[in-house]
């Protein structure tokens, strides 16, 4: 610091930062939050008015500025919304105050009001109406990010900046959120029709509500930073008069301390350090859980109906692939029988768990032990409870809730594009079905969090509890913690909270099985002291990256800090996965993969209905009718993803428009190498597809002609294996290098229309269907014997 | 030049310096990261563990892996806590048996083997396993031919559970009835021996005046005579808990028993009612019946409702329930919380009703045209005091007769957070299919609505908890000839607290005794105690044995009877138990 010297004369429009930084931020916060439909168009055109209203008035210095300012605005919004949503969903939250003061003014306005347990209830004349105040309805969300983003482009980008600016603006920040709150409250209350309609409070009004003062509060902001650089005697009335300022020097020794800083901080921060790997004994429990998720019988040929599909059978016989794995039918938890394993999962237990048990379980894991911990929504027969008491004074929590997208659908949560737990692996984004939200304390690590989700408080009246999922005041929306980790003495223990998903019929979709596996893996490693100590050294490394910024307070020291920061984040993802390796099958996977690209076929969700989507169009029985025997079933929605290292089968339904010509190729080379592809074709009215030529491509030189009452006839070149499972189902299989193509007809045949929902008992044709796919898929079936990857305790 | 080679210098200086910076902090990460990594790899699992375990596991045959292993049912059979090998042990379907009964007129033999699911044999230690049932409520039978009879209702088998019953044998007793001698010789008799159970066993009439019981169980401890001489009836009553040869007692006031017995204690539907004279109700089976006869203006129900019912009039004017009724003839029933006294009434020509009772906690109902319940309170009378009980119109619960009902009562009435409690009814047998939330208001709650013919358990939770962290499991069965289910659940807002360090090679256990002649139920069991340990909820009113124990023998013992709103602590000080202390 000894030869700190002042840099050159900067030159930047006085008195514009501050209005700058709101036009910028709001720009980027509409694009943000309306990432779908009209809304897309919405925000780019505003984006685009943005950057031009910003070109019009402040004339950018150069357009390689202008992009190195967008890229702080972004980085800055990115990095403080993630931090933002992590902190909100652990909990911290200022909301109360906003609520508390709105209440008063409710009463100074003359209305009867209440505030109790962070809800502002106002009387009127339907009755008592409840308003939460969380974080998105007191639009707090919003205004603190903006306010976040626009302080340090104040700060680094005003001549003078000095602290009364920011102060004022957070007051005023603060009453504009109690009135903007309070006016909410009254519209609601004054007009019944939004109240009964719950629309008021619906996730995307919340934030337009928000958003409008938020933007509002900033130019009021830029304003206000105008107004004092005049009383100080440095505004000169002309926007665009420049006047000259001295910062500190940047040069390039303290440009690489910056940058190391921020790297190494950005890495600590997210790196997560392992104590050894374990011997990867599991134990899945089968004792506590009741009829919820059964284990240990076999999903198999001869087991239906919706407990068969309903289980956490497929889970463990993929689980017991990658590690040695028992299912305790029986066996009570003492420290003698948990010593034989390294992990246990225990899922929606039912009854309880023995106080020795449970003292056993805590033990073990304070050992070195690891403890998967499966719940689900709303505390159904008492499951959270009996897993909270298991985890109890560990800083991990489920709550009593449910959670799921606005109106009540599935929440789809997607992947980050850094800083992501070593428990996700390489996996891809999940959709959720019915999870509730877990309580994590600073020291837990956040596996998956939903930024954007609704959740529902458990009714005792509602079918298995589940409350109104609509929009109301009085719940919550935003970030929900579905999954995390936390270490406990020497072992871990890991939460994830919605069983559903793991259950047989949705277990090998949307990454679901990678999830299972990431976490058991991280389990299977003893915790560390490293991991207190990274994460000690990433926060105050990062902290002195930010007092580097605020003193040089250069947009190219925000740049440079920023992208190192991001920089050693996905560092610290590549080293996660090589502390964190993806554990090695140790029987031969063989994986069904089923092209959705080209053809008139679809896999919906097994929970729930169709909806628009005809039954007849619906492959999803199919597709878990497969796990039946012993395969993995995955679904390619792009030709490109069709092959992966366990690739056996390759499954065409209804092919309409034919793969590229490249891809054919690869599927050539797939036969002959040994793989199976099969092509279901259809013939119906209305959903005639290219079966015939599709295999035609591959080699299978057949005919297709039709009876007079349409029934199909095949003819098939010398070699081929004639199949005929019934009228409507008619084919061949033709040998090619060392595979096969298997070709037939019928595809209706295998939806959901004929073999019926994947919970049923299947009736006498349902059951010929389902007979007809395990010869289809014959030649690479796992035999019952050697589907015992799990032993029974 | 010199100049120049100060400015290379400086440069020089500069830019070491900044290695140095820079190489400083990449060698911090790259050195905490190279003692980060797990260095024990070692321990991971090998493919030839992994292979070593499928191999055994290909040795276990297919059909383990195709049982439906939860839906069993297991236990233990036990006679004054001995575990009992060799003993039978018989499992009746209930709903079948139930199911059968209402197709037909004439009830059937209970122990009629087509109710009878499965039968398995204990091992050694007393065990016995049933596997493979189908889910429902089942009764099961234990039978021993020296140990004697054990029975348990009840056990509801789920899917993916299974469920577990004890079954602690009774030796076999007879109970002997001995009409009195200045019994009238002309007068007609009907027992109403033990109750309605898969057990009951008619009377023999060993001369006269003597009739003897077979086998009773302690449910059936209670027993009522109808006698009727001429057109007079006569009630006589009995209990047998204790000798097995019992003295009747006979009700005064005959002259004004009303003539009328019901078939039912439900109030059935009009179409459904049966009433019968005395005098014609000779050739009905009297064991599947349970009895009612009223007096007027004040009347006593005499009925066999099982192990808490005594048969008694009132005996005491110390307390008074009174009120009004919504209708006239709306009769009324009084009845303790405790189960030991009932008493109703039918008010003829008005809506009064009076009813003297000793002092406590009562449940009051009031019954509709067509016999259901229509509205229900609980009240606390003290000594000395009349509480008035005034139904309104508008809090009739309504006619869901067709549909099934559970009301029940709370015993929180005393609890602090009376006012604040839900009971949650749920379908014992599946999960998704009823579940029904209702507060308890007036100590009392009503579930309307409930489909019949299947079980369900229940429990009873503070509103609006975040946890249901206090609660009662009870189980009922809704039937079609018993619309509704009347519950009475314990809200045990208690804790016991165990403080101290255990001796070296002790455990602590605790244990309950839930009757007299059934085995103690472990409560607890601990082998380490760190600081402090507390369970809460806890029965009340019974004996709880808290014992250290060594290997062999027990170190030291205590009883401690947990209250409503107690809080109990036992010390562990020196190898000893103190019950009492800083809580």
């Amino acid at each position: 610091m000894s030869d700190y010297k002042p840099s050159a004369i900067h030159t930047v429009p006085v008195g514009t930062c501050g209005v700058q930084a709101a036009f910028l931020c709001s720009a980027w916060l509409i694009f943000q939050y309306n990432v779908s439909g009209w809304g897309w168009q919405i925000a780019a055109c505003l984006a685009l008015m943005t950057l031009l209203l910003d070109w019009v008035l402040y004339r950018p210095e150069t357009w390689f500025h202008r992009v190195l300012q967008w890229s702080a605005i972004l980085g800055i919004l990115a990095l403080a919304s993630h931090q933002l949503t992590y902190l909100i969903a652990r909990g911290w939250d200022l909301s109360d105050g906003f609520g508390r003061a709105a209440h008063f003014v409710m009463l100074g306005l003359g209305y009867q009001t209440s505030f109790e347990s962070g809800l502002v209830g106002v009387e009127s004349h339907e009755g008592l109406v409840r308003f939460l105040a969380s974080p998105e309805k007191t639009g707090l969300y919003w205004a603190l990010l903006l306010l976040i983003v626009w302080s340090v482009l104040y700060w680094i980008r005003s001549p003078q900046p000095r602290l009364l600016p920011v102060v004022m603006l957070t007051v005023l920040a603060a009453i504009l959120l109690v009135l903007r709150q309070t006016l909410v409250y009254v519209l609601i209350i004054e007009n019944d029709h939004i109240l009964q309609a719950g629309a008021g409070f619906n996730a995307m009004a919340m934030i337009s509500f928000g958003l409008i003062p938020s933007l509002a509060l900033l130019l009021v902001g830029g304003l206000i930073v105008a107004r004092y650089e005049f009383l100080g005697k440095l505004y000169s009335g002309d926007l665009h008069n420049q006047i000259d300022f001295q910062r500190p020097a940047m040069n390039r020794r303290w440009a690489m301390v910056v940058l190391c800083l921020a790297f190494v901080g950005g890495f600590f921060h997210y790196v997560l350090p392992a104590g050894s790997q374990k011997a990867g004994r599991v134990l899945v429990d089968d004792k506590l859980c009741g009829q919820w998720e059964p284990t240990a019988r076999l999903l198999d040929t001869e087991w239906y109906g919706d407990f068969s599909t309903y289980s956490f059978s497929s889970l463990t016989e993929w689980l017991g692939c990658h590690f040695r794995v028992d299912v305790n039918t029986s066996l009570e938890y003492t420290p003698e029988v948990l010593s034989q394993y390294d992990v246990v999962v225990i899922k929606t237990p039912e009854s309880s768990l023995r106080p020795s048990e449970a003292e056993a379980i805590r033990n073990w894991v304070n050992a070195g032990g690891g403890l998967l911990l499966v719940g689900d929504h709303t505390n159904l027969m008492g499951t959270s409870t009996r897993l909270n008491q298991i985890t109890d004074g560990w800083g991990i929590e489920l709550n009593y809730d449910a959670v799921s997208s606005g109106g009540g659908g599935f929440n789809y949560v997607r992947r980050n594009v850094a800083a992501n737990h070593p428990g996700l692996l390489d996996g891809k984004d999940i959709l959720f079905m019915t999870s509730c939200s877990l309580s994590a304390d600073l020291w837990a690590d956040l596996v998956i969090v939903d930024p954007d989700s609704s959740i529902s408080s458990h009714d005792y009246a509602g079918s298995s509890f589940f409350s109104d999922p609509r929009y109301f005041p009085e719940k919550p929306y935003g970030p929900a913690v579905l999954c995390a980790t936390r270490d406990v003495g020497k072992g871990r223990v890991a939460v994830f909270t919605d069983s559903t998903v793991w259950s047989s019929f949705a277990f090998f979709q949307s990454g679901r099985s990678d999830l299972l596996l990431g976490l058991v893996n991280y389990l299977n490693y003893e915790s560390t002291w490293g991991k207190m100590f990274t994460r000690v050294l990433g926060v105050v490394l990062i902290v002195a990256t930010i007092v580097c910024v605020v003193y040089f307070r250069s947009t190219n020291t925000l740049v440079i800090a920023l992208v190192s920061i991001i920089s050693g984040v996905l560092c610290s993802d590549a080293i996660n996965q090589i502390i964190y390796p993806r554990p090695q099958a140790h029987r031969e996977l063989r994986e069904v993969v089923f092209v959705h690209e080209g053809g008139m076929c679809a896999f919906p969700q097994t929970l729930g209905g169709t909806g628009s989507l005809e039954a007849i169009d619906a492959f999803d029985t199919f597709f878990v009718a497969t796990q039946r025997l012993g395969l993995v079933p995955r679904i390619a929605y792009a030709h490109e993803d069709t092959f992966s290292s366990t690739t056996k089968v390759v499954v065409y339904i209804r092919p309409v428009v034919p793969p590229p010509a490249d891809h054919l190729l690869s599927l050539r080379q797939f036969i002959n190498s040994g793989g199976e592809v099969i092509v279901i074709d259809s013939l119906e009215s209305g959903r005639v597809t290219n079966g015939v030529p599709l295999a035609r491509s591959l080699g299978f030189e057949l005919s297709l002609s039709q009876g007079e009452h349409g029934e199909p006839s095949i003819g098939l070149p010398h070699g081929a294996e004639q199949m005929i499972f019934s009228p409507r189902i008619v084919g061949g299989r033709m040998p090619i290098g060392k595979g096969h193509i298997t070709y037939v007809t019928g595809a209706s045949q295998f939806s959901r229309e004929v073999l019926g929902h994947c919970f049923t008992v299947p009736r006498r044709e349902s059951r010929v269907i389902y007979e007809t796919i395990y010869k289809l898929f014959e030649p690479v079936k796992f035999e019952i014997q050697d589907r015992r990857t799990y032993g029974l305790r | 030049m010199g100049s120049g080679n100060v400015r290379k210098n400086l440069e020089v200086s500069n830019r070491r310096s900044t290695y140095f910076v820079v190489g400083l902090i990449a060698v911090i990460p790259l050195s905490v990261l190279a003692i980060l990594l797990p260095v024990n790899r070692s321990r991971g699992l090998t493919q030839e563990l992994w292979k070593t375990h499928y191999s055994e596991l290909r040795a276990t045959p297919i059909s383990e892996y195709r049982l439906d292993r939860a839906r069993k049912l297991s236990g233990v059979v036990s006679c004054d806590g001995t575990p009992v090998a060799g003993a039978e042990v018989r499992l009746i379907n209930v709903d079948q048996t139930l199911a059968t009964m209402r197709e037909n007129s004439e009830p059937i033999p209970l122990s009629g083997s087509e109710v009878i699911e499965a039968t398995t044999t204990t091992k050694d230690d007393g065990t016995y396993e049933i596997q493979g049932l189908s889910v429902g409520v089942k009764a099961v039978v234990g039978e021993h031919l020296v140990h004697g009879r054990g029975f348990k209702s009840m056990v509801i088998v789920q899917d993916g559970v299974g469920s577990r019953a004890n079954i602690d044998l009774v030796s076999p007793r007879s109970l002997r009835v001995e009409l009195p001698a200045d019994f009238p010789d002309d007068a007609q008799t009907h027992f109403v021996g033990p109750g309605w159970s898969p057990i009951t066993h008619a009377p023999k009439v060993t001369n006269e005046k003597v009739f003897d019981f077979d086998f009773f169980d302690d449910r059936s401890s209670n027993g009522l005579v109808l006698v009727t001489q001429g057109s007079l009836p006569l009630a006589y009553g009995y209990t047998a808990a204790e000798s097995s040869t019992v003295d009747l007692v006979r009700f005064k006031n005959p002259a004004n028993w009303k003539s009328e017995i019901r078939t039912d204690r439900r109030w059935l539907k009009s179409e459904t009612w049966n009433r019968w004279q005395i005098d014609a109700f000779s050739d009905k089976e009297p064991e599947l019946l349970q009895f009612y006869a009223y007096s007027s203006p004040l009347a006593t129900i005499l009925s066999e409702t099982g192990a808490n019912a005594v048969v008694s009039e009132p005996s005491s004017n110390t307390a008074n329930v009174s009120g009004l009724t919504i209708a006239p003839h709306s009769p009324v029933i009084v009845s303790s919380i405790s189960g030991q006294f009932v008493a109703t009434t039918r008010s003829d020509d008005a809506m009064e009703f009076h009813i003297p009772c000793p002092p406590g906690a009562y449940v009051v109902r009031t019954f509709g045209w067509n016999g259901q319940l229509s509205h229900m309170k609980v009240v606390v009378v003290d000594a000395g005091q009349t509480k008035d009980v005034l139904f309104n119109r508008f809090e009739q619960w309504g006619d869901y007769i067709e549909k099934g009902r559970i009301v029940g009562v709370v015993d929180a009435a005393l609890a602090k957070v009376a006012d604040q409690l839900e009971v949650v009814i749920q379908d014992a047998e599946n999960f998704r299919r009823f579940i029904h939330r209702v507060p308890v208001k007036d100590g009392s709650f009503v579930v309307g609505e409930v489909p019949l013919n299947r079980p369900y358990i229940g429990f009873v939770s503070l509103k609006d908890a975040r946890r249901v962290s206090h609660r009662e499991f009870f189980s009922i069965l809704l039937t079609a000839n018993q619309c509704e289910t009347m519950l009475r659940l314990n809200f045990n807002n208690n804790s016991l607290k165990v403080t101290g360090q255990l001796p070296t090679a002790t455990s602590l256990v605790a244990q309950i005794q839930t009757s007299s002649n059934a085995n103690p139920e472990d409560l607890f069991t601990f082998s380490e105690l760190k600081d402090s340990y507390e369970i809460a909820n806890l029965p009340t009113g019974l004996p709880i044995t808290i014992a250290i124990k060594g290997e062999s023998q027990v170190l030291s013992q205590s009883v401690v009877t947990m209250e409503q709103e107690s809080r109990v602590v036992v010390q562990i000080q020196d190898g000893i138990l103190q019950v009492g202390g800083p809580d």
